[in-house]
């Protein structure tokens, strides 16, 4: 029981490190199981509970990459599993009723589905726009906003000269997609 | 020098604010719509991007579900095998008959 402990929380240390191979290694651990879980407990297809699975995984991410995760208190596949079950009903749009001791554990994480993450047409439309931003704007943002880099890591990881660097390019790149964002937005029908 | 807009509204948005700073900036959002927007916008920004690096973990693990094309080298020896093999023998019935 130690030991897996342990195990769960090396491998979030390693995805906050930015280690996306154990990730993977969770995903496909759990993957077989969840399935068959979510198959069995709300009638749904292969398709479906494959698809609320790899929403429960990068849920999970999110939460370790935030902070939100950072010592457990129970093991990491039952943290997956109940984000999973949230997923799950909230796809299914069934009310969400916990257990006790699973309310407790996805109490203040992210648990929402991805097609559900957005909540207006501008939130889109940047998604849209981030498909054509390039590089080195993708990475840096990347890496900043979602993996949770900090400004000197991003500054070794993509080689430039200091954090200051990094800092005036990132200002570039959200500057560049706001104005991308305000001349589609009006441009654009989003009706 | 004082901090730009920009960073502010970053660090709002971010959560990186401290909390008499916050009450000051909300403050301000109030009597600024210019700066509420510039807000909303950024708040959007974010989630937008962050939809899409979602998106496109996502596509990762399902990636990650694909085996990989592992080289069949079983297959390689087999062939190279038999060619050496058919070789051998052709040079044997070629030594053969010219002696």
């Amino acid at each position: 029981m130690e030991q897996t402990y342990t195990e769960d929380q090396t491998l979030i240390q390693r995805i906050k490190d930015g280690d996306e191979t154990s990730l993977v290694k969770i995903y496909k651990e759990y993957r077989p199981a969840f399935q068959q879980w979510a198959q069995h407990s709300y009638r749904i297809d292969e398709e479906q509970s494959a698809d609320a699975f790899q929403d429960a995984v990068v849920c999970l991410y999110r939460n370790i990459v935030q902070g939100k995760l950072e010592s457990l208190t129970s093991s990491l596949k039952t943290y997956l599993f109940a984000i999973g079950k949230n997923v799950v009903r909230k796809k299914l749009q069934q009310p969400i009723t916990l257990e006790s001791s699973e309310l407790g554990l996805v109490e203040n994480l992210h648990t929402d589905p991805i097609d559900q993450f957005a909540t207006n047409d501008r939130q889109r439309l940047v998604a849209r726009l981030m498909e054509t931003i390039g590089e080195p704007c993708k990475s840096i943002l990347e890496l900043f906003y979602f993996r949770g880099f900090s400004m000197e890591a991003i500054a070794t990881r993509l080689q430039y000269k200091n954090e200051n660097v990094v800092k005036t390019q990132k200002l570039r790149c959200l500057t560049s997609l706001k104005n991308m964002v305000r001349e589609r937005y009006q441009n654009e029908d989003f009706v | 020098m004082a901090e730009n807009r920009f960073n502010q509204i970053d660090r709002y948005v971010s959560g990186l604010m401290a909390a008499e700073e916050v009450v000051e900036f909300e403050q301000r959002m109030r009597e600024n719509l210019g700066l509420a927007e510039g807000v909303h916008l950024h708040r959007d920004i974010l989630t937008g991007m962050e939809l899409q690096f979602m998106r496109e973990l996502k596509d990762r693990l399902i990636l990650a579900d694909i085996p990989e094309k592992k080289i069949n080298w079983k297959l390689i020896a087999l062939i190279v095998g038999g060619v050496a093999v058919l070789g051998a023998a052709g040079y044997a019935i070629y030594y053969y008959y010219l002696s």
